[in-house]
This record gives structure tokens, sequence and C-alpha cells, in this order.
């Protein structure tokens, strides 16, 4: 991507073991959290964990496992992460098969719809300018404000206003969509 | 009381608690910011439902952790290349966006041709020239090529709109704000001042034997001076923190900028600037895009480029005010900035609102 500021990982120096049970902590307090961020994303369970797993080892290089915002920068990772994974996919009937095939539900009906409102989803996420995409996937994976803000590293006070422009952009890109 | 923000409408949706007692009241006894707040809650509820998801079934937490020891342990943890963007950089990103406005508004000039000077650059009107992060880390070292001097602008707070105008002599300027912008805004002037760069080759022989990449500078341009006159301007600050309590990721941006400036002018006392601009677009580290958009200019002397960086800014013409404007925005629609130039002076107006808002508030200037 022309310009994109992009980080790179590079090889992990010896762990402490103190880093080692904070990460462990977080880990274990973060990881459904981060698997159902990126599943949402996807539409898809075993890529969602793959993502999580890469997102899981960015924040083990970096060390800061202990630091108060870990958790939410996992997350944002995993969201930084799956919305990598869904711009550069090009098959996306496949990954609608599994989609549907993720939406446990007894009613075919209400199937169908998921799976139609999660295209729709997907396409408009894979448009959308990835720091829309983000905050609309971490506050609509349960994320407070205060955690959106800690992971993507503005105030919180401006969250709302993110939040509400994202969602408009959204809706306008799906209306889009839609009508063609 | 003012219309709530955006933001305030969604946060309110969320939890009716989330905005103060004035706030609530000031919505029930409004139309307009309960209509908002129709809109809002309507987008809020689509994406919503967009998101619903069902419960994924429980996560095997343990096995994965298993999973990733085994996988650090192996020593080939990277078996796919996800660049993450990590949240400081992103945040830092409008914030370069961002500093298209201070370029203008440090770069506004007045001209003070002295005797024996060639005016070279008296820009009538402005337009986007396009950059991309690795041009702006490959620009050559200036401190390579000779030596600047600059005077000082000295900026200051002033107590309000009239005492910026009094003190710049430029025409007072009062816009219609929208819902979201403090109405208080903190002034702040800088005075004329000029900053001169001269092509030295004795500096750059100097640079090349300490090892540094030094350029050949022509006998031609040797000892050219360029000098730019800056200032004065004022700029209108809305909704920004007090100096120097921008935190460290640098995002706390203020909501609104409206800055107004002579136009900067240049001279030189050499070589022309189509001479100087020919050989600064050949210098290593200039890309040959970067290169062509400078000459595609065609007319150095009377326009002022904005920066545009691929990927970080996007940028459109605009008619306002009977002349050509540049709108810029950063990629992610956080923020945008509109800039034009009429009768000599330099307007600028940008902030954390979307473009049609910034459109808005450039349009209401009087």
């Amino acid at each position: 991507m022309n310009g994109e500021a992009v980080w790179h990982m590079s090889a992990p120096p010896a762990v402490s073991p103190t880093t080692d049970k904070a990460f462990d902590r977080v880990f274990r307090a973060e990881y459904a959290r981060v698997v159902s961020i990126a599943a949402r994303v996807l539409g898809d369970r075993s890529r969602a964990e793959d993502v999580a797993q890469d997102a899981f080892l960015a924040l083990h290089k970096r060390h800061c496992s202990d630091q108060g915002w870990a958790g939410g920068w996992v997350c944002a990772a995993a969201a930084h992460g799956a919305l990598n994974v869904l711009r550069s996919e090009r098959r996306r009937s496949h990954r609608e098969r599994l989609a549907a095939s993720l939406t446990e539900t007894a009613d075919p009906a209400v199937a169908v719809e998921r799976a139609a409102d999660g295209r729709l989803l997907r396409a408009a996420l894979a448009r959308l300018p990835q720091r829309a995409a983000t905050v609309l996937v971490l506050r609509h994976s349960g994320l407070s404000y205060a955690e959106v803000a800690s992971a993507m590293g503005v105030k919180q006070g401006d969250v709302g206003t993110m939040v509400r422009r994202a969602e408009a952009a959204l809706r306008k890109e799906v209306e889009r969509a839609a009508s063609q | 009381m003012r219309h709530l923000s955006d933001g305030a409408l969604r946060r309110l949706h969320d939890d009716e608690f989330a905005v103060s007692n004035r706030e609530r009241e000031h919505l029930a006894g409004c139309d307009r910011c309960r209509g908002r707040a129709q809109r809002v809650g309507d987008d809020a509820g689509h994406a919503a439902r967009l998101f619903a998801a069902p419960p994924l079934a429980a996560t095997a937490t343990e096995a994965a952790l298993g999973r990733f020891r085994e996988r650090v342990a192996s020593g080939a943890p990277d078996g796919r290349d996800v660049p993450l963007t990590p949240p400081r950089v992103a945040a830092r990103r409008w914030a370069m966006a961002a500093a298209a406005i201070p370029v203008v508004v440090a770069g506004l000039v007045v001209s003070a041709n002295a005797a024996g000077w060639l005016s070279v650059f008296s820009p009538t009107k402005v337009a986007p020239i396009s950059l991309t992060i690795g041009d702006l880390k490959g620009l050559p070292d200036l401190s390579a090529y000779g030596t600047m001097s600059t005077s000082k602008l000295n900026p200051r707070e002033v107590a309000d709109g009239a005492a910026a105008a009094a003190t710049t002599g430029l025409r007072p300027l009062r816009a219609t704000l929208p819902a979201g912008v403090p109405a208080t805004a903190t002034w702040e002037v800088v005075d004329q001042g000029s900053a001169t760069f001269t092509l030295d080759a004795s500096v750059a022989a100097a640079a090349a034997r300490a090892g540094h990449t030094a350029p050949q500078i022509p006998a031609a341009l040797n000892g050219t001076s360029v000098t730019v006159n800056a200032g004065p301007a004022m700029v209108a600050v809305y909704g920004a923190p007090r100096a120097g309590a921008t935190d460290q990721l640098g995002t706390s941006l203020p909501t609104l900028v409206i800055a107004e400036g002579v136009r900067p002018t240049a001279s030189t006392n050499g070589a022309t600037l189509k001479q100087l601009e020919s050989f600064l677009v050949a210098q290593p580290g200039v890309s040959p895009q970067l290169a062509a958009e400078v000459l595609a200019i065609g007319d150095p002397a009377g326009t002022l480029p904005i920066p545009v960086i691929a990927g970080v800014t996007t940028s459109q013409t605009i008619s306002i005010d009977g002349v050509q404007g540049v709108l810029t925005s950063d990629s992610t629609g956080l923020g945008s900035a509109l800039i034009w130039e009429k009768t000599g002076v330099v307007y600028a107006v940008g902030g954390l609102l979307s473009q049609s808002e910034v459109l808005d508030i450039a349009r209401s200037l009087h």
C-alpha cells in the first residue's frame, strides 16, 4: 500500500519469565474476545483463530504485556490483521460458505438473512478506510469507549465522533452496494 | 445553548447519562438535535444489526495458548506476514496530514524585495502536489547544500480576533460554526519574518569530506541566495488543548483552525527560479514521480504547492469565494482542510471535521 505506515515484526529477543507470566495472563483474559473480533470481520472461525495467534505474537514480541493497554492493543491488532486479510482475500465465495456454516442456527430463514448481512458487512468493511473499519469492529465487538480509545491511541472524547462518522460511512457504503 | 455534537449524540445513544443535564435539556427542546439524534440512532442500529453474530462456541483458550507456545518455541513464528499498523503510527498519520496547515501558516509571507533582488515567487493560486512517505524520507538534507539564516516569527497569543487583526493588519474573520465546535477560540499571531538559504559549494564539499551524500553545486548557482519572507499571519484555534498540553501520541489536535496571512513570496539574488527548480528536482532522493509533479506545476512562480501525501491525505480542487482552493482530507475521513488564496492573502480552514463541514465554515467566513 503506497505510503501506508506499516510496522513489520522483528525477531524476538529472549523473553524474561516475568514478561511471560504477564503475557499468559493477557492471553487467557483476551483470547476469546480477540477471536470473536476477528470472526466478526472474517465470518470464519478458523481464520479468526489464525489472526488471533498473529495478533498475540505481535504483542509477545513487543514485550508490553505488563502494560495496562496490552489488552486493548491486541484487540486492535486483531481487527487490523483481520481487515488486512479481508482486503487481500480474493476468493470470497469460499469464505462465505464457511460463514454460512458458522451461523449455527436452527431457523434456515434466519441463517440466510445472516449470511446476506455478513456478505454486505464484509464488502463494506473492505472498502471503508482502515481506521473507520477498525473503530466499528472494536465498538461493535463490545469494547467500551475507553477501551477503543486506548486500543487506537486516541482520546476517549473523540471516540463518539469517530464511531458516529464510521457508522454513517458504513450505511452509505452498504446502501451504495445494495443499489448496484 | 449550542447544539449537541455528533459525538455526544452517539454516546447518548449508548448511554443516556453520557451527556450533561444541560445537554439533555437542550435536546428535549431542540427539534434539530432530536432529528439528528434520530439519524444517529438509525445508523447505529443499522451497524449493530450488521455486526450481530451468534455467540461463538466456547473457545479452547488453553489449547490455543499451547499452540502459541509451540509456535514461538519452534523459532519459525512468522508463518504469515501480517503487517499491523500499530495504534501509535495510526494516530500520527493525521498529524502528518495536519502538518499541511502549519506549512502554509508558517509560510505566509509579505513581498519585501530589497534592491537588486529578483522576485521569483509571488503565488496567486494554490495547487496540490503529491508526495509519498518515501518521498518525504528521501528528500535531500539541505544542510549539505549551504547555509540558512532565519528571523524570528515571534508567535504569541493575543486577547481576541480584534487584537489579532490590529496586530497583523489583516481582516478579522467571523465564521458560522457547526455543532460540536467550541464557540470560543484562542488567537495567535506571527510577525513578518524571513528565511534566507544560500547555496554554498564549500559547505557541500565539507559534507562530502565528512562522508555525507553531497551535491555538486553548479558554478552558476554557487552563492545564490533565496529569501522567503513570512508573516504577518493570524490563527484562530477552536477546541485546542493549551500549549504544551498535547499528549504523547500527538493526537490532541484542535477541532478547528482558521488561519489567514499575507501570501508567501520569495526572491533571489542570482539564479532564476527555473534554474533552481531544475537543479533541485535532479537531486538524489527526489523520485522521478515527485520531480514530474513539481515540473507539472508549470507556473512555479505563481503557484503555492500544497503537499498531499499519498495514502495519508487526498485532495481535490474546490471553488471558494470565486477562486480555486485545495480541499485535502486524511484518508481515514477524520479531518479535512481547505486552503485558498485571494487578493494576496492565503486562507486556511481545517480540523477534525468532515469535508462538508470545513466547506461550510469556509463559505461562512465574513
